[in-house]
């Protein structure tokens, strides 16, 4: 993906939540260091996975997060209410409310992969390696997804016909409740404006080459399937 | 169980459907933070899930499932369950190469490894709860995968066994927190699974085809439309008797209404005409062939004094066929359909000692085999 500023290639993500609106910026190295944000301490470019989550989880209405290590964020308001952060199955992402959240990560998949405590691309919950992965045929934890997504894409994507994303059924409980705690759930499971997004271009795309290949009745099950969709509360971050 | 008595949609070549979606656990409260997939956990750490799981299925399937604790079961009482088709060989098995201390005593390890002298295997804390009396719903605990939720239904009946499956889904979502995630859905310990986590599988069995020749031809087609082709009891099993199970591959990328459409509507039906078309032109152009096959078959089984189960199971098949298609008949076209079904079941290793209320080596099963049978078969 490309700078928003500038015609190269972007690697510093950041997204922004401030009184449920989203705000993005994608930038290369050279903008972001124009704008003043941080890329990030070590020489990967990448905080730790885990320092972010220790940041984020905790108690509400507890002090804001620590600052990083490196340079220096700009002051940041209160926040208005302090909720869990919308956390993508990603490298790169994590997101602070009403806080300027700083995310770093390289977006290109080198093989230095994300974040861990330990040896590169070690997930920071249990432990395991991609290498360890490839011979035991199996994950660790939930969070290998997001600890190993560089290395675990292409890999899904081969083992699944190409596909890219989870298109089908959303854990039901979601929907249902007017809590802040259900949705802020909802919010953290849906994803971004992105991910929603993503999901409906997807089922679009499978049903125009239904109906191309005439396959009326596998057509009007993903028309099923999109009308679902149009149901479900969008992310926190803004409507449908 | 679902498939003995042969009823169900195009029961002649499916003898049962299955659905199965995996799942597994988050800490709850912690901002969906995993707990670690079974294979990585410690002991105790199962042990927790077990518990808190197995709490929660029976609060919400209260009165409707019973339950197993299956590492304090009969080793017999585990191989009952798989042939019933309720757990996995897996499952059964246990985990493998669990961590023995070093402290352990020689009995500890005999007993790690082959189960003790009662045939308890004390290891890998890991259970089942399912329905009854008609055990269509199945849910696994500590398999790959901290839950694999499975129903069945006889016949092609793949929307209904689907719609159970999402039902019991759904209620025990309500009492546990699932590990997902926007990009891949749910999160299963194999990535192969991730997404819906949801498997769809039928039973067929194919005795014109494999008798044309044409089922390596099938199992190839399949194969190159993404389908996996298993055998009797799943993944790494042999197709003994004739059956294949044929499942979706892919679970992510494609709503579960379409893997459902795409295997129903689309492949199967074909599949299963396939195979009515071998048997109708056996029928047509080879009909001392297949008559003399058949016969031989219920020959055999009438007569022998020592069968294996694998003898046994490919002499049922070809009688089963020769039911089909009424070139024999015994007592009745329904009865005969469930007789031979039944024996299907009643001539696997766990269930025939079940019948003759002893441990049988594996000599004494084949002659208790044949007695069996011949008992059944009868006239």
């Amino acid at each position: 993906m490309k700078c928003d500023q500038c015609d190269k290639e972007a690697t510093v993500h950041e997204v922004t939540i401030v009184n449920g609106v989203a705000l993005e910026r994608h930038l290369c190295e050279g903008c972001a260091q124009a704008q003043g944000l941080a890329t990030g301490p070590g020489p990967t470019g990448t905080i730790p996975l885990e320092e972010f989550l220790k940041q984020f989880v905790m108690p509400a209405a507890s002090a804001p997060p620590p600052e990083p290590e490196e340079p220096e964020e700009p002051a940041m308001p209160p926040p208005p209410t302090i909720t869990p952060p919308v956390i993508k199955a990603g490298p790169a992402v994590v997101v602070g409310v009403g806080v300027p959240a700083v995310v770093i990560a390289p977006s290109a998949p080198t093989g230095g992969a994300p974040t861990g405590g330990g040896p590169i691309g070690a997930c920071p919950s249990c432990g395991m390696t991609f290498e360890e992965f490839r011979q035991k045929g199996v994950l660790g934890c939930a969070h290998c997804y997001a600890a190993m997504e560089a290395q675990l894409g292409p890999l899904i994507e081969r083992a699944h016909e190409g596909a890219t994303h989870h298109v089908g059924k959303v854990p039901r409980r979601l929907l249902k409740g007017e809590t802040t705690a259900a949705a802020e759930r909802a919010a953290r499971l849906l994803g971004t404006m992105k991910d929603h997004q993503e999901r409906i271009r997807l089922l679009r795309k499978q049903l125009a080459e239904a109906v191309g290949a005439e396959q009326y009745e596998r057509a009007a099950a993903i028309r099923d399937e999109l009308r679902r969709f149009g149901e479900l509360p969008g992310p926190t971050a803004g409507k449908n | 169980m679902p498939w003995l008595a042969g009823t169900g949609v195009d029961a002649d070549v499916v003898m049962s459907s299955r659905v199965r979606l995996a799942r597994n656990l988050v800490v709850p409260g912690r901002g969906g933070e995993g707990l670690k997939f079974p294979a990585r956990s410690s002991r105790e750490e199962r042990a927790e899930v077990l518990a808190l799981v197995k709490a929660r299925i029976l609060e919400a399937l209260a009165g409707q499932v019973t339950w197993v604790d299956l590492h304090q079961a009969k080793v017999t009482d585990r191989h009952l369950l798989v042939e019933r088709h309720l757990i996995s060989k897996q499952h059964a098995r246990g985990r493998a190469g669990e961590v023995i201390p070093e402290s352990a005593t020689p009995a500890a390890m005999a007993a790690a490894l082959h189960g003790d002298s009662a045939g308890r295997s004390e290891l890998d804390p890991r259970g089942v709860a399912f329905s009854v009396p008609d055990e269509r719903l199945s849910i696994m605990v500590n398999e790959e995968d901290h839950l694999r939720i499975q129903h069945v239904d006889p016949g092609l009946s793949l929307a209904e066994a689907w719609r159970e499956a999402d039902r019991v889904d759904d209620l025990l979502e309500d009492a546990l927190d699932f590990a997902y995630a926007p990009r891949f859905g749910y999160l299963t310990a194999c990535p192969t699974n991730c997404g819906s986590g949801l498997r769809m599988s039928v039973m067929l069995h194919l005795p014109g085809l494999k008798l044309t020749g044409d089922i390596d031809k099938v199992k190839r087609a399949a194969t190159d439309m993404n389908l996996a082709v298993r055998g009797f009891y799943g993944e790494g099993s042999d197709a003994i008797g004739d059956f294949y199970q044929l499942s979706n591959q892919t679970t992510l990328g494609k709503p579960e209404r379409v893997i459902l459409h795409e295997l129903a509507q689309e492949i199967l039906p074909q599949v299963i005409e396939y195979e009515r078309l071998a048997r109708r032109t056996l029928m047509a152009k080879r009909r001392s062939a297949l008559e003399d096959q058949v016969f031989r078959a219920l020959g055999t089984l009438t007569h022998a004094r020592l069968i294996s189960t694998e003898e046994a199971m490919g002499a049922l098949s070809l009688v089963r066929l020769g039911v089909m298609l009424d070139l024999v008949r015994l007592r009745g076209r329904e009865e005969d359909h469930r007789l031979v079904n039944h024996l299907m079941l009643l001539v696997q290793p766990a269930h025939l000692q079940r019948i003759a209320q002893r441990e049988l080596d594996q000599d004494q099963r084949r002659t208790v085999r044949a007695e069996m049978i011949r008992t059944r078969l009868g006239k």
